[in-house]
Order: C-alpha cells, then sequence, then structure tokens
C-alpha cells in the first residue's frame, strides 16, 4: 500500500514539481499516470524508490515512511521489492539475455560473487522462470542488443520480475515502441498485474494505451493531481482538463 | 620634360619601391594589422593573427637547435661518405666505414649468452604489464567523473596519475633498482608503474564514455554501486580493457629490453656490454630484439582483434 | 538435478541444461595467466631488501634539499655535459628537431600509403615500411645511428626515424578522412589543381598534422631522455648514472629540472592541442 499525505517536491533549482499530493494505491492495482511532459508524472514515480526525495509531506510504501531515514542498507533492502522499467530499457546490450535478467539479483549476492558474475542456480531458476512468464525464454542466450524494441522491453520486465517485486514502476515503458509490440507490451504488464496481484504504476504518454490497460487514471498537471478515478469514467472533458488543451495527435499511439 | 616621366628611374622606381619598399611592405601587413577598403569609403583592419610570429620564433628555435645538435645534411652526408673538408682524428673518416669496421661481420656467438636475459626480458614485461592493468583498473574508477562524484577523490587521482606519467619509465627503473637492488625486480616494478599510468588514464577516459543508463537501473534494484558498477558497466568496458592491457605489453616488451641498461633486468646490461667492448655481437643482439617485438605485436595484435 | 524450492517447468529445465558454458576457455585462460605469472615471477629475486626503504627516505630528503654543492655544480657548472639546465635543454632540442625530422619525413611517406592518392594496391608498399619502421623500438635506431656521430646527433636521428612510424599512421588516417566534397565544390568553381590543394586538402590536413606533431613531440621528450642513457645526449646519462652511483644530491638536481620540464611541455601541448581541435 502506498500512501502520499500532501507530499510536494521541489527541485534544487526552485521549480515546484508537485504539490500536495495525496493519493492511496492499494496492493495489485494497475494505476496510470497522464499529463503533460514536464507535469510531475516522472517525479511521481521517482518518489515511490526514493529516486528523488520529496521535500514536503509524508509517503509511505508498504509501512517504510520514505524519508530521511531511509538510506544506505535499509534503502537497498527496500528497493529490492520495487521494479523500474524505463522507456530506453536501460538494457546491457553486449551480454545475454539471461545475464541481463540476473542482473536484478545482484543485489543479494555476496561480494565476491558479484564481483566475478556467479549467480546461484535459485537465482538462475527465477529469472528463466521471468523469461517464461514474457514468452522469451528462447532468447534466453542470444545477446541483447540483437533483440527487437520490444523483446528488449520483455527482457527489461523480465529482470523486475526476477526481483519477485510487490510493485513496479514504469515510466513510458512503451513510448519507443510501434502500436502493435506497445500493445503486446502492455499486455504483459496486465498479465504480470493480476497474476501475481504486483501492483504496477505506469506514466503514460499515449492516452489511448493507459485508458485500455490500467483500472485508475491518475491526472497530473502543474504539479498538481487534477484527476484520480477508474478508467471508466474518464471523458473527452476530463482528458482536455488535465492536459490543458485538446488532445494531439502526439498523444495518441493508434491512430 | 613629359618623357621623364614616363620612363621610370630605374634605381627609384624599380629598385626602391618595387623591391625593397614591397618587401617591407609585404613583411609588415604580415605582422601588423592594417586596414583594407572593403568598398568606398568602409575599411576594416585585419584580424591580427599570431600565427607569423610563432613561424619567425620556431624556425629560430629550429635553427638553434639544429646547431646545437650537429644537425645537418650536410654534415651528415660528409659522415657518411667521407667527402667533405671535415677531419677526424680520431675515428676512421666516415660512419660507413666505421659500421663496417666494428659492426661487421656480426659476432653470432652472442646468441648463446642472451637467451635468458631475452627469456628475463619478456618475463618483466609480460608480469609488469598484468599487474599494472589489474591495479589500473580500481584507480580508474575513482577518476571517473560519472561514478565518483567527490571532487575530493576525482582531483587528487587525477593529478596521482597525470604525474606518473611524468618519469619516463627509465627513470623509475633506476630509483627501484637504489631501492631493491639490481635484477628483474625493479625492471617488473618501473613497468607496472608505467603500465598502472596509462592504462587507467586510458580507462577512465572509456568509462566515462559509458551508456549509464543499466548502471542506474541496477541501482534502482537495490543494489550498491559497485555491484550496479560491475553488472553494468565492466561488460562495456571489458573488452577495451584487454585491448588497452595487450597494446600496453607490447609497447612495454620494448622498454624492457632497454631497462637493463640501468641494472634493472633484461638484455640492456648485456646490450651496453657488448656495446662496449664487442661492438660486432650488436647486430645480432638487436636482430633477436626484434624478433621477439614482432612475435609478441603479431600475436597481440591478433588477440586484440579476437576482442574486437 | 539438484532440488529448488521453486516449481519449475519443463522448458525452463531444459534451456537451464542449455547454457552454454564458458568453463572450458575460463579455465584454459586462467590457467594459462597464471603459468605465465608464475613464470614470470621466477624472473624476480625476491630477496626483501629492507635497506631500499631507508634507501628510498635517504633519496626523499634530498629531493627537497640537495645540497650546496650538488647546486652549484650542476646548476652553474661551467662544463654542458654536467650542467642540469644545459642537458634539460638539450633533451628539449633532441625531440623537438627528432620530432620536426619525423614530420617532415612522414608527409611525403603518408602520401604515398594513402589508398585515396595512390590507389589500393600501391599504398600497400608504404604502409608495409611504415610497420616496419614501428616495429623497431627508438633505441636500436640510436644504436645504429651511434656511427655517425655518437651524442646529440645520434638521439635525433633516431627520433626522426622513429617518428616517422606512429606520425605516418595517423596522418594517413587523416588523408583519407578527406572530404572530397570541398574537393568537388572547388572544381565547380573553376580552381586549378594547386589551387585546390591549397584551398581545399591543405586546410583539412594542416590542424590534424599539427596535432600529431605534437603529440609525438610530448611523446619524444621523454624518448630523448631515455636514449641518453645508451649515449645520445641529453640528461638521461646524467640522471641515471648519478642514481646508480648514490649520488642522490645530483638526482635531486636533475629531477628539479625533469620534471617540471615535462609536466610544463605536456600542459602546454595538451592546451595546443585542446585549442587546434576546437579550431584555433
Amino acid at each position: 500500500m502506498i500512501k502520499f499525505k500532501e507530499v510536494g517536491k521541489i527541485y534544487p533549482n526552485g521549480t515546484e514539481a508537485l504539490k500536495n499530493v495525496t493519493l492511496d494505491i492499494e496492493q495489485g492495482e494497475f494505476v496510470t499516470i497522464i499529463g503533460l511532459s514536464g507535469a510531475g508524472k516522472s517525479t511521481l514515480i521517482r518518489l515511490v524508490n526514493k529516486m528523488h526525495d520529496v521535500t514536503s509531506g509524508e509517503l509511505i510504501v508498504n509501512d517504510v515512511p520514505v524519508d530521511g531515514t531511509l538510506t544506505g542498507k535499509s534503502l537497498r533492502k527496500f528497493r529490492r521489492k520495487i521494479g523500474m522499467v524505463f522507456q530506453s530499457f536501460n538494457l546491457i546490450g553486449r551480454t545475454t539475455v539471461l545475464k541481463n535478467v540476473l542482473a536484478a539479483r545482484v543485489a543479494d549476492i555476496g561480494f565476491f560473487k558479484s564481483l566475478l558474475g556467479i549467480y546461484s542456480l535459485e537465482d538462475k531458476v527465477v529469472s528463466l522462470n521471468a523469461l517464461e512468464k514474457l514468452g522469451i525464454l528462447d532468447k534466453a542466450y542470444s545477446r541483447a542488443d540483437q533483440l527487437s524494441g520490444g523483446q528488449m522491453q520483455r527482457v527489461a520486465l523480465a529482470r523486475t520480475l526476477a526481483q519477485e517485486p510487490k510493485i513496479i514502476l514504469a515510466d513510458e515503458p512503451v513510448a519507443s515502441l510501434d502500436p502493435i509490440t506497445a500493445t503486446q507490451v502492455m499486455k504483459d504488464f496486465e498479465k504480470i498485474n493480476k497474476e501475481f496481484n504486483i501492483t504496477v504504476i505506469a506514466n503514460m504518454h499515449h492516452v489511448d494505451m493507459a485508458m485500455k490497460y490500467a483500472t485508475r487514471v491518475i491526472g497530473i498537471r502543474d504539479g498538481l493531481v487534477v484527476y484520480d478515478g477508474p478508467t471508466t469514467t474518464v471523458t473527452n472533458d476530463t482528458l482536455k482538463m488535465i492536459y490543458g488543451r485538446e488532445l494531439t495527435d502526439d498523444d495518441i499511439m493508434d491512430n | 620634360m613629359t618623357d621623364s616621366k614616363k620612363e621610370p628611374n630605374f634605381i627609384k622606381d624599380v629598385l626602391w619601391k618595387k623591391w625593397i619598399h614591397g618587401s617591407y611592405r609585404f613583411i609588415r601587413n604580415i605582422l601588423i594589422p592594417y586596414d583594407i577598403e572593403i568598398e568606398k569609403s568602409i575599411t576594416v583592419k585585419t584580424p591580427f593573427s599570431l600565427t607569423p610570429y610563432i613561424t619567425i620564433l620556431s624556425v629560430i628555435v629550429l635553427l638553434y637547435s639544429a646547431s646545437q645538435t650537429h644537425f645537418s645534411i650536410p654534415f651528415i652526408f660528409e659522415r657518411l661518405t667521407g667527402l667533405g673538408n671535415t677531419v677526424y682524428v680520431t675515428q676512421p673518416p666516415t660512419a660507413i666505414q666505421y659500421f663496417i669496421l666494428y659492426y661487421l661481420p656480426p659476432d653470432w656467438s652472442v646468441v648463446s649468452d642472451i637467451a635468458n636475459p631475452l627469456i628475463e626480458t619478456v618475463q618483466m614485461a609480460f608480469l609488469g604489464s598484468l599487474i599494472g592493468s589489474i591495479l589500473a583498473l580500481p584507480a580508474a574508477i575513482l577518476a571517473s567523473s560519472n561514478i565518483v562524484k567527490s571532487q575530493y577523490i576525482l582531483v587528487p587521482v587525477r593529478l596521482f596519475l597525470s604525474f606518473l606519467r611524468t618519469l619516463p619509465i627509465i627513470i623509475y627503473a633506476s630509483l627501484f633498482v637504489l631501492m631493491v637492488g639490481f635484477g628483474a625486480l625493479p625492471g617488473v616494478m618501473a613497468i607496472i608503474v608505467f603500465t598502472f599510468s596509462i592504462v587507467a588514464k586510458m580507462l577512465f577516459e572509456r568509462i566515462e564514455t559509458v551508456d549509464m543508463g543499466p548502471y542506474e537501473a541496477i541501482q534502482s534494484t537495490g543494489a550498491t554501486k559497485l555491484q550496479s558498477f560491475m553488472a553494468a558497466i565492466m561488460p562495456q568496458i571489458l573488452p577495451n580493457f584487454y585491448s588497452m592491457s595487450l597494446y600496453t605489453f607490447e609497447i612495454n616488451v620494448r622498454y624492457a629490453a632497454i631497462l637493463g641498461y640501468v641494472g634493472a633486468g633484461g638484455i640492456g646490461e648485456y646490450l651496453n656490454q657488448t656495446f662496449e667492448v664487442n661492438k660486432a655481437g650488436v647486430l645480432p643482439i638487436l636482430l633477436f630484439i626484434w624478433i621477439i617485438v614482432v612475435i609478441i605485436e603479431t600475436t597481440s595484435r591478433f588477440l586484440r582483434r579476437r576482442f574486437s | 538435478m539438484t532440488k529448488v524450492n521453486k516449481e519449475v517447468s519443463n522448458d525452463v529445465q531444459v534451456t537451464l541444461d542449455k547454457e552454454p558454458s564458458h568453463l572450458l576457455t575460463r579455465v584454459i585462460t586462467i590457467s594459462f595467466l597464471g603459468l605465465m605469472t608464475i613464470w614470470g615471477l621466477s624472473a624476480i629475486d625476491m630477496k626483501f631488501n629492507a635497506g631500499g626503504f631507508q634507501t628510498a627516505l635517504n633519496m626523499s630528503r634530498y629531493l627537497f634539499d640537495p645540497g650546496e654543492y650538488a647546486i652549484t655544480t650542476y646548476i652553474t657548472h661551467a662544463i654542458p655535459a654536467q650542467s642540469v639546465p644545459l642537458l634539460m635543454l638539450e633533451t628539449l632540442m633532441i625531440a623537438f628537431i627528432g620530432t620536426v625530422l619525423g614530420a617532415v619525413l612522414s608527409i611525403p611517406i603518408s602520401f604515398l600509403s594513402s589508398k585515396n592518392i595512390v590507389g589500393e594496391g600501391k599504398s600497400i608498399y608504404g604502409t608495409t615500411v611504415i610497420t616496419m619502421i614501428r616495429t623497431f623500438p627508438v633505441f636500436i635506431w640510436a644504436l645504429i645511428f651511434i656511427v655517425i656521430e655518437g651524442g646529440a646527433l645520434a638521439g635525433v636521428l633516431a627520433i626522426g626515424v622513429s617518428s616517422i612510424g606512429m606520425i605516418s599512421k595517423l596522418f594517413i588516417e587523416a588523408i583519407e578522412d578527406i572530404d572530397k566534397g570541398i574537393l568537388e565544390a572547388l572544381d565547380s568553381t573553376g580552381a586549378t589543381a594547386l589551387q585546390k590543394i591549397r584551398f581545399g586538402i591543405i586546410p583539412q590536413l594542416t590542424v590534424n598534422f599539427l596535432s600529431v606533431t605534437i603529440y609525438r613531440f610530448e611523446i619524444n621528450v621523454k624518448n630523448a631522455t631515455l636514449l641518453g642513457v645508451v649515449g645520445a645526449g641529453g640528461i638521461g646519462f646524467l640522471l641515471t648514472d648519478a642514481t646508480l652511483n648514490f649520488n642522490f644530491d645530483v638526482v635531486a638536481v636533475c629531477l628539479w629540472g625533469l620534471i617540471p620540464t615535462v609536466i610544463i611541455i605536456d600542459a602546454i601541448s595538451t592546451y595546443i592541442r585542446n585549442k587546434l581541435a576546437t579550431g584555433e
């Protein structure tokens, strides 16, 4: 359970990215965050795993207060259970798919083993299981940079699965993909969310994708939460309010 | 009267105006900015450029250096062929004669003596390259601004690496000979220092151009900086690291051959002695050194290509 | 098959078994390196000389205060062979002339070895010659040129010839990278061949050439010091000779001359090359 209580974020250069955000996210929800670029979507997501710090208010994730007390070892332990997927995949090109997924387990193994890249059988099984779940088990020993965009994102998703996380944060996960591949990846998110009851919070650039796969929409405009409700009750007017303008072709993936 | 106006006065017009004054103007225009009229009543000053001054200075330094080091083509020609005015009292008149007299015929008997020193040379180069490269890795990490954020670490490390690179390897060799005695040990130490300094520099320059995305991604899973580095950045730099280490090894074999001159092991000492007492043995030794260099270079090139 | 407390599907098990094993290559590489290391170590006489640290300490004392004698003798001495500033100057001059010589010789050689100038077939001759030159360490050249005249000249010639290797290699890369478009543009304005060279080719190449030469000069200063040891002039001989005779005061004075010089040269060289790269 993720609890935001009057959370605000002001960057060192003075920009006020988020103002007075209060919301609760239950375990197992599939939430999407939409809004203009720069509205505060990225910031909101990155507060959850403390990649950015909260400057005012309170943030509690699964009974752990995310504030100054969460540092070093406790921070790392906290992050173990939160996976993150990026728009640019962030895979290690020259190594195999399996090694990329195994990299998620690196935080748990000892110092010397991580130095030499030796993973336990359990690590490998968990990783392969993750790959199987995403339907790319056959690519386990291929070089990561030889995959298509969609496949790469699935490897990234498998990597987060290998952490056995409670929450997955996704920062514009399909923005670099074509519509067909994007749909496949979003379906994967949906599957993982339903099957493992993992909370998924996804920043989405493309509104139609967001609507189709998430169950709850949070609209952010100028750092404020202007909409928070189920996808079913979102209308065109709601979208206009969130974006502050009419939607353009850019905001929709499948044209 | 009109005649004398049309006919150019040789001394005044040609000699003075065209050549002497013209040359003066030419040089003055190069060195000092002057006004050019671009269009009617628009004048612009030519830009001031240091280049002519630098060129003049360089030429002066060049001529001075050449004279001090006895570098002049006529001189070399005379020394080679013996045609010329200078007379040498203490040695045969030409370099070629000297060469034939002392360096030839090559004394092949030295070959049996050089086997061990040559082997020692390669041993020194290999050991020094290996240890130096391995040590260079953590040093390069500490000097990379995208991994280490603190200036208190970055600046001293980089300064230290720069400083290590200033002394030529032979100086390190003699210093180490003083500290640990004669033999291969000071040679290996000198090679370690040399390898360390240049591999570390090449390495941190490479690390700073690496893709940081995967590094951040792994950190977000809860791994420490070191673990993230090992998992995400190492694979990116490892091929370069091998390549650099092998390249440095190639260089080191050449230096290892000469470190013996100061007693730091290898073929150098024997080469020095041979040069003093038995010049005929010099060519065979040089030949074998060359052979070893070529073998190692070819192998190294081959291996480096395999790491592409 | 080891027991794992997770459910493993058939497919996963199959994939697990198929894991490509790099074990063999790893074992071979590590044992090879290990053996080579042991072989390498055998060359070292491991008698730990505790006196070494004492020596180092003594040396460092002198480094900060070489003493009256050394300073007067070696800095202001009338005999050039023993005056540190003069020797440093000589080292620099050897490096300078040697580099210039190498650069000048490299120009025709590079052009004759570039694929876009003489064609792919003929360029092989040049590149082979250059590769051959590069296999010879500097000191080999020095020992040969000593027959012409031992001392500074031998150093100059050795540095000159050995520099051809590196300068040509880098210069050929620059030549083969020439932007043909500029030449075409000049052609279309009716430029003659000479003008095309002067305005099209030379500007592209000069900056690169200068940068390469300056870089090589930096290296050659260190080479010149090295060659001093084999008798080719410069401060190399005095420094190593003094070291081996335990004349730390002389060593200190030499280092006083050598270290600042090299640092300054390196700094100036880097500065100039940076300015060249960004367009001076």
